[in-house]
């Protein structure tokens, strides 16, 4: 009676009693809130959010698409649509077939087709360059938030995982000492590596320009070091211009709760000099070759759906970091791939409706989600909407 | 073995206590209406609305409770048998004794809203054994063909009865007459007011301790009523502190879960008391769902123990 609904309730009430992961995502969630105000305290980043909202609001995903294509086409770079999860897994192994070593950087995109065992079940090696996603990897974990992966792994867990991976000790206050290892670590193995993939955080459809935005620095190094960069991204990233793309960026930034993003990088073509003669060579210091892989994997049929609003999130997370059911359930309340609030709506488009709606009754709608989102999507609403349908065939 | 309750049973039991008594709880309208039996109405076309919700709760954490226990130890179908097969009347008697303080304070809660009504000269009568429940509990479970046939219900008394106004007193009850019932009743025209919208209470000179503000979660963000709250609270002349997660901001008490996940409302719920209790020992709220979440940490040890308070308990009129 009630089986899948049933399952679910005891996965997540099994989570009730993990008081290591509740210690990490409550310490993150208090901090975040901090901060957070800090950022809604400045004029400019309330004014920014209120343009991003505008220019996704209005945006004709599918028009910008197409433009979006052209563009990158124009700019020499290979572009592939992905409808499913399949089709984005079968050009990643034909763009990867002659490569050994792989580097990829943070992607909740990359999540969703399951990239990285994907590529290591073909025998390649293949590693996180970021540090969150670095000790997901290591723990074969999923993602406990979309900007900060391993917020339920606390310091004591990170420094027994480093030590078994690294065969050293470290203490668990040495967080630099954890940090540098992992740094020339992965220094070494990106510079080696034959591919290096990374998400977007925005496109421009008039350009065809990637934005991404980072703290660490291994984006820049994963998409530059190898001769081959790949770009897997989805295709409600695509806004008008360049300048929105990074006002998207600036955006996640902020309400991701960093008062000014380390890095924002633009990234158009392969890399390439022209200073013998004005001759255009490639590649220079960057890339050789760029690719980029549109994944729809249901973000189309949700045009027409109740969750066609959730298609403006630009994953910020800050949703899942005030939400009080996240508090104590963690990342154990969600799909697969996607957690807690807007997570359950990414769910629900991206896996299944299903699951979602047996994840929606631990949802207090309180609110909470709607009143941080800078693009003004009604999460809470959208989960009613799952309740409505999965009561409905109770 | 644990024996987490799904949605089938949970839902047969609401339904059915709906179905006979009309409202999820079970509670008789005898017992919902007790509270006005010697207060004086005026013959009015504007009600004060109470949704039963406050007279309901002493029930429903009953309610919570044996099902906490069913799902930490088992034994959910011999829990499941206790709220069945008893008739609501009975269950009701038997509440009345052993629940007599918390029964007797949402009485008082009850009649402190009338009062404050009638002094602040709003003439205003009460449905009594008619009161419809609003059916939001229902719709919070996406339960929608409940909700509306309770909802059209609902609007067939208040017309039948003549109403024009409804001032109600509970933040849940509030957002389904004003928000969901236009969008789903045809024509639906009433007026309808949180009393902290139209009243202003009388300064409380017994009041000397300092609270801790907990902004209910529909009152303060879809109700966006925080500086009505504040306000109101200027007037009793009750000095309070705002804890980080405040007015729009505010952390939820757990409590809208606590029927279909009773162990996650109550974590939830411990994480705002201790929010709260950082800033005070006491707390005022002003929400019946609230109220109970929150009451569970005057359970807690003297040093994490917190005492809240309904802001209508707060006011007074004798």
């Amino acid at each position: 009676m009630d089986d899948d609904f049933s399952r679910t309730k005891a996965r997540v009430y099994l989570a009730l009693k993990d008081s290591v992961m509740q210690n990490g995502i409550q310490r993150g969630m208090a901090s975040f809130f901090s901060n957070l105000n800090l950022n809604l305290a400045d004029e400019e980043v309330v004014k920014i959010s209120d343009e991003v909202e505008e220019t996704k609001s209005s945006a004709d995903i599918q028009g910008l698409v197409k433009q979006a294509i052209d563009s990158m086409q124009r700019n020499g770079v290979d572009v592939f649509s992905a409808r499913n999860k399949e089709e984005a897994l079968g050009q990643l192994k034909k763009l990867t077939d002659e490569d050994k070593l792989i580097v990829k950087s943070k992607s909740m995109v990359a999540e969703e087709i399951g990239l990285r065992e994907y590529l290591i079940s073909l025998g390649k090696e293949v590693w996180e360059t970021d540090l969150g996603e670095f000790i997901i990897q290591l723990k074969h974990d999923k993602p406990a938030q979309m900007v900060a992966p391993s917020l339920h792994v606390p310091r004591e867990e990170v420094a027994a995982l480093l030590s078994k991976f690294f065969k050293t000790n470290f203490d668990k206050d040495d967080l630099q000492g954890m940090v540098n290892a992992v740094r020339l670590f992965l220094r070494e193995k990106i510079a080696k590596a034959d591919a290096g993939i990374t998400g977007a955080n925005a496109i421009s459809a008039k350009e065809g320009t990637i934005v991404t935005v980072e703290n660490e620095g291994n984006i820049r190094l994963t998409m530059t070091m190898p001769r081959k960069h790949i770009v897997l991204t989805s295709i409600e990233k695509v806004v008008p211009s360049t300048l929105d793309a990074v006002k998207v960026a600036l955006a996640q930034s902020y309400f991701a709760g960093y008062t000014k993003p380390t890095y924002i990088s633009l990234t158009s073509t392969p890399s390439g000099t022209g200073d013998i003669e004005k001759v255009m060579v490639r590649p220079a210091q960057g890339s050789k070759e760029m690719h980029v892989i549109l994944l729809d994997n249901g973000r189309l049929s949700a045009l027409n759906s109740p969750f066609s609003n959730a298609l403006k999130c630009i994953k910020c997370g800050a949703c899942q970091m005030v939400c009080p059911t996240y508090s104590v359930c963690g990342p154990a309340w969600g799909g697969d791939v996607y957690t807690s609030a807007i997570g359950l709506i990414w769910t629900a488009i991206t896996d299944s409706a299903e699951k979602a709606a047996n994840l929606s009754y631990f949802c207090l709608g309180c609110d909470a989600c709607n009143e941080v989102c800078p693009v003004s999507i009604d999460i809470s609403g959208m989960i009613s909407a799952l309740k409505q349908k999965g009561s409905s065939k109770v | 073995m644990p024996d987490p309750i799904n949605r089938v049973q949970l839902f047969s039991i609401l339904k059915e206590n709906q179905r006979k008594t009309g409202n999820p709880m079970g509670v008789s309208p005898e017992a919902l209406a007790e509270w006005s039996k010697d207060e004086k109405f005026s013959a009015s076309s504007t009600i004060l609305y109470t949704g039963g919700l406050y007279q309901m709760m002493p029930r429903a954490e009953k309610f919570v409770e044996l099902m906490f226990k069913a799902e930490r130890s088992g034994g959910f179908s011999l829990a499941l048998k206790v709220l069945g097969s008893e008739t609501a009347s009975s269950l009701a008697g038997r509440l009345v004794k052993e629940e007599e303080n918390k029964v007797e304070r949402a009485r008082r809660i009850l009649r402190n809203a009338s009062r404050l009504l009638s002094n602040n000269g709003i003439e205003h009568t009460y449905l009594g054994l008619d009161e419809p429940y609003s059916g939001i509990l229902f719709y919070d479970l996406g339960l929608v063909d409940e909700f509306l046939n309770i909802a059209t219900s609902a609007v067939k008394i208040f017309r039948e009865r003549g109403v024009r106004k409804i001032i109600t007193v509970d933040p849940h009850s509030t957002y389904a007459l004003r928000e969901l019932y236009p969008r789903f009743i045809d024509g639906f025209d009433f007026e309808v007011n949180h009393y902290m919208e139209i009243a202003k209470p009388k300064k409380n000179d017994a009041i000397k301790d300092i609270y801790a503000v907990h902004d209910p979660c529909i009152l303060s963000r879809r109700l966006s009523l925080a500086d009505a709250y504040r306000n109101y609270l200027d007037s009793l002349g009750v000095s309070y502190v705002e804890p980080e997660r405040n007015k729009r901001m505010t952390f939820c008490c757990g409590g809208p879960i606590e029927s279909i996940a009773p162990a996650i409302a109550s974590k939830v719920s411990g994480i705002r008391c201790s929010q709260l209790r950082d800033k005070s020992r006491k707390a005022v709220a002003a929400c019946p769902i609230c109220l109970s979440n929150l009451g569970r940490c005057s359970k807690a040890p003297q040093d994490k123990s917190l005492e809240v308070f309904d802001v209508l308990e707060l006011t007074s009129y004798g």
